[in-house]
């Protein structure tokens, strides 16, 4: 157990020095990628916040595109400044999700990752279909935040993606990781035992969007415009899935190292394979899914734990 | 007053009617028991008592309030626990994971030590298997598991669906025994659903029959038990 912590501990030291330290040495490419690597690190972490409250959805480009219209619009109409712009991108993503979680209350399984997926496909079109105030397809054109410089909007992202990352350390650690546990296992045993589980369920939809709105909120400054068929991207809401199903679903550092592996490993596809570059990350992925099941994190926690053979009392969640 | 009452009832799943203005009450310390065969609304009626279904006229009054229109979460509150049908206990959570959400509701947490320890003195074998999975539990430690988790709330009612539902005879026996304890030494009011008629009215004082959702016995179980209309609701009219 101890020596499990001391692993833990130094390899999250190792990952802050890195993610502090690397981008100083790296080109304006290479920090283009880390930007790209933090945001798919809010989204996954986040998605696997609802995840963990036993609620599989498809919605996470709706509330990454709230967020970015959110704040593209305060921007443009009101001249709001983008740290107050993402604020609202998060807060009106987790509203609509707040919304949808309580309209879906009734759907379980793929049935809320159908609705949710609609979902997103219902807001592009009425952003593409209001032009007088959201630009329609033309989209929104900002102004760049830093003048440009990409290594202060890095540090913006990573604290972006640092949060949902935090917010899944404090659930596990507080009685809500029992209590999304249960709902996650059998909803209706846990409404037998007094558990508000309407309650809960709104409240994961309201967290998970709020950090993925946050996300969004940030985007357009970053690359200066949004238009409704980046913003509200169904494969953002996939990736999102994806992400940490393979690094390890419901863990801490699954949906992280899952998001940082695959954006890096789809990047050097693209550039190395051209065009076969998808047919390629889809085989790794089935592969990949087939034969670890636990994800990545799984992966390394059964090497650690056949190198070093300590008795360990698993986590709740940790054991799927 | 009956700790709990229902009047009146009628439950609907969409246009189909199961339950036909069902009146019953269950006396304060009392075991009941609900009989009848397969369909006849047994689990309809405990699901509407603790709103998992709601009913379609009638009221569900408990130690005289109307709960009936109140959410689960607040019926549960007010002294009601629910054990459902086939266990459902959490089976990738550890045993004492399992037993402390039991005592989420205000009501159970305030002593919820006091009732672990409880709880383990009825079943010494959940205090044995605490930290392991749910899920690898035998069904009769399953059972106790999904009981001893509902007694964490500290229920003044007892609702039990099927508790011997495809367990070994000693583990019924203990579960017997159990229930007669928790009746006997805290007072507890128990009402449960069962299929075998003879063992249910043996450990019950009284009896309510179902046949298609219509309330066709009750009575002292002894009665119930030698009444030539229960066995016309379960073997047929000559």
């Amino acid at each position: 157990m101890r020596r499990r912590v001391t692993v833990a501990t130094t390899g999250v030291a190792v990952l802050g020095l890195a993610c502090l330290g690397v981008p100083f040495l790296l080109g304006n490419y290479g920090l283009h990628l880390l930007v790209l690597v933090s945001m798919y690190v809010a989204l996954s972490a986040s998605w696997n916040i609802l995840t963990l409250a036993g609620q599989l959805t498809l919605g996470h480009a709706g509330f990454f595109g709230v967020g970015a219209y959110t704040s593209a619009l305060l921007a443009l109409r009101l001249g709001v400044p983008f740290p107050l712009g993402m604020a609202g991108g998060a807060v009106g993503a987790a509203i609509l999700a707040a919304g949808v979680g309580f309209i879906c209350l009734r759907l379980r399984g793929v049935y809320l990752a159908i609705a949710t997926l609609s979902l997103v496909e219902a807001l592009k079109i009425v952003v593409l279909n209001v032009p007088d105030f959201t630009e329609g397809p033309i989209g929104i054109t900002l102004s760049p935040v830093f003048r440009g410089a990409r290594l202060p909007a890095y540090f913006v992202m990573l604290g972006v993606a640092i949060l949902p990352v935090l917010a899944t350390v404090w659930i596990k650690r507080s009685k809500l990781h029992v209590i999304f546990g249960s709902i996650r296992e059998d909803e209706g045993a846990a409404q037998m035992l007094g558990i508000n589980t309407t309650a809960y369920k709104v409240f994961a939809f309201a967290l998970s969007a709020f950090f993925a709105g946050l996300a969004g909120g940030f985007y357009p400054h970053y690359i200066t415009y949004t238009v409704p068929d980046t913003a509200f991207n169904i494969g953002l809401s996939i990736e999102a899935q994806i992400m940490p199903i393979l690094g390890g679903l419901y863990t801490v550092a699954g949906p992280v190292v899952g998001a940082v592996v695959l954006t890096l490993v789809g990047e050097y596809l693209r550039t190395t394979f051209g065009a076969a570059n998808l047919l390629i990350y889809g085989i790794a992925m089935v592969l990949v899914i087939l034969w670890f099941p636990d994800g990545l994190v799984g992966l390394g926690r059964r090497w650690w734990q056949a190198r070093v053979p300590v008795p360990v009392r698993e986590g709740v969640a940790d054991v799927r | 007053m009956p700790l709990l009452e229902l009047e009146a009832l009628d439950v609907c799943y969409g246009d189909l009617q199961v339950i036909w203005a069902l009146s019953l009450a269950v006396e304060r310390g009392t075991i009941a028991c609900l009989l009848g065969p397969n369909g006849s609304g047994k689990s309809t009626i405990m699901n509407s008592i603790t709103g998992l279904v709601r009913p379609r006229a009638g009221a569900i009054r408990f130690q005289g309030e109307r709960i009936d229109r109140l959410p689960t979460y607040e019926i549960i509150e007010r002294g009601i626990a629910h054990v459902l049908e086939r266990r459902r206990v959490f089976p990738f959570m550890s045993v004492l994971d399992n037993l402390l959400l039991g005592s989420f509701p205000p009501r159970g947490k305030a002593k919820r030590s006091d009732q672990l320890a409880r709880v383990f003195a009825l079943f010494p074998v959940l205090a044995q298997r605490q930290a392991q999975l749910a899920g690898t539990l035998s069904g009769g430690e399953q059972q106790m598991l999904a009981i001893g988790r509902g007694l964490m709330a500290r229920p003044t009612l007892l609702l039990v669906d099927e508790p011997f539902l495809g367990l070994a005879p000693v583990v019924i026996r203990e579960l017997l025994d159990i229930f007669a304890r928790l009746n006997r030494e805290e007072g507890m009011t128990i009402l449960l659903v069962e299929q075998n008629v003879e063992m249910a009215l043996g450990m019950s004082h009284r009896g309510f029959v179902l046949e298609s959702g219509r309330l066709v016995i009750q009575g002292p179980a002894r009665e119930v038990l030698e009444s030539v209309e229960l066995r016309q609701v379960f073997l047929g009219r000559p």
